[in-house]
């Protein structure tokens, strides 16, 4: 953590995408000492000063395209709830406590169709990334051409690559996963 | 959703993602669409309107819970309750 201007702050920090629960308690706990969200970006959390106060902050995951992101908005805004900002998907939400009635989903229906939207999505990002590695020997055939054409920088970047990609389809995969245990969870209760 | 809330005498609350969700949902199976007319008192209030698939849709639905509604009639009357 460090301080930047005197009225914002910057802090680092890891949430994995099946963290969002814990993401959004974070958040919360920032409010309540006078820090209020401002954006995101990799890993980097910035917040302004506030007065503390008590806000419940949800976490959202659209999968639709982003042409409709006004009435996206407008939809929660007639509910009170601000949206802060959006960042590869993620929809930062937030309400005074005092303001919270209704949560932003209310029916397990709701709740499963957009678990199951969401795996979809994270489905379509992981098979560019398997078909280049299985189908198209990425690696493979990069180092022939790499060997072919002597770009020898890139034995060093290549491997950076190659470990990104298989990281991504880890980290993907655990999210299906988890993703997927959530929706038997909502099932099973009844 | 305030409206919801109020037809339904505030049995039913409509979270604004559910809702979102839903819309969503409706359009892809085209039972609504979005409506070309502006409400004047509220620009920024997207309109939607039922598809005729939609309106058959409704009209299926409404006539299964009915009949589901009689049949509760019916079974009340045999026990000999008012329904």
């Amino acid at each position: 953590m460090k301080a930047q201007k005197e009225n914002t702050r910057t802090v680092y920090r890891v949430f994995w995408a099946w963290q969002d629960r814990q993401e959004e308690q974070w958040l919360e706990e920032m409010a309540a000492q006078g820090w209020l969200l401002k954006e995101y970006r990799f890993l980097r959390y910035v917040f302004t000063a506030a007065e503390p106060r008590a806000y419940v902050y949800r976490l959202d995951f659209k999968t639709t395209p982003d042409k409709d992101m006004d009435e996206y908005k407008e939809i929660f805004a007639r509910s009170g709830w601000e949206h802060v900002f959006s960042a590869n998907g993620w929809q930062y939400l937030r309400i005074p406590k005092e303001n919270f009635t209704t949560d932003i989903y209310t029916d397990k229906a709701s709740l499963i169709e957009k678990l199951r939207r969401t795996t979809t999505y994270t489905i379509s990002v992981m098979l560019p990334i398997l078909f280049l590695l299985v189908i198209l020997d990425f690696p493979g055939s990069l180092q022939t051409a790499i060997d072919r054409y002597h770009l020898d920088f890139m034995n060093y970047v290549l491997p950076v690559i190659f470990v990104l990609m298989v990281l991504s389809l880890i980290f993907n995969g655990i999210w299906i996963i988890k993703l997927s245990q959530r929706i038997k969870e909502l099932e099973k209760e009844e | 959703m305030q409206h919801v809330e109020e037809i339904s005498a505030g049995h039913v609350k409509i979270g604004p993602a559910t809702l979102y969700t839903s819309l969503t949902r409706l359009q892809e199976s085209k039972l609504i669409t979005p409506c070309d007319e502006i409400i004047q008192s509220d620009e920024r209030r997207k309109p939607y309107t039922l598809t005729e698939k939609g309106k058959d849709a409704l009209q299926a639905e409404t006539i299964r819970r009915k009949k589901m509604a009689q049949d509760g009639v019916d079974a009340l009357e045999k026990i000999g309750r008012v329904s």
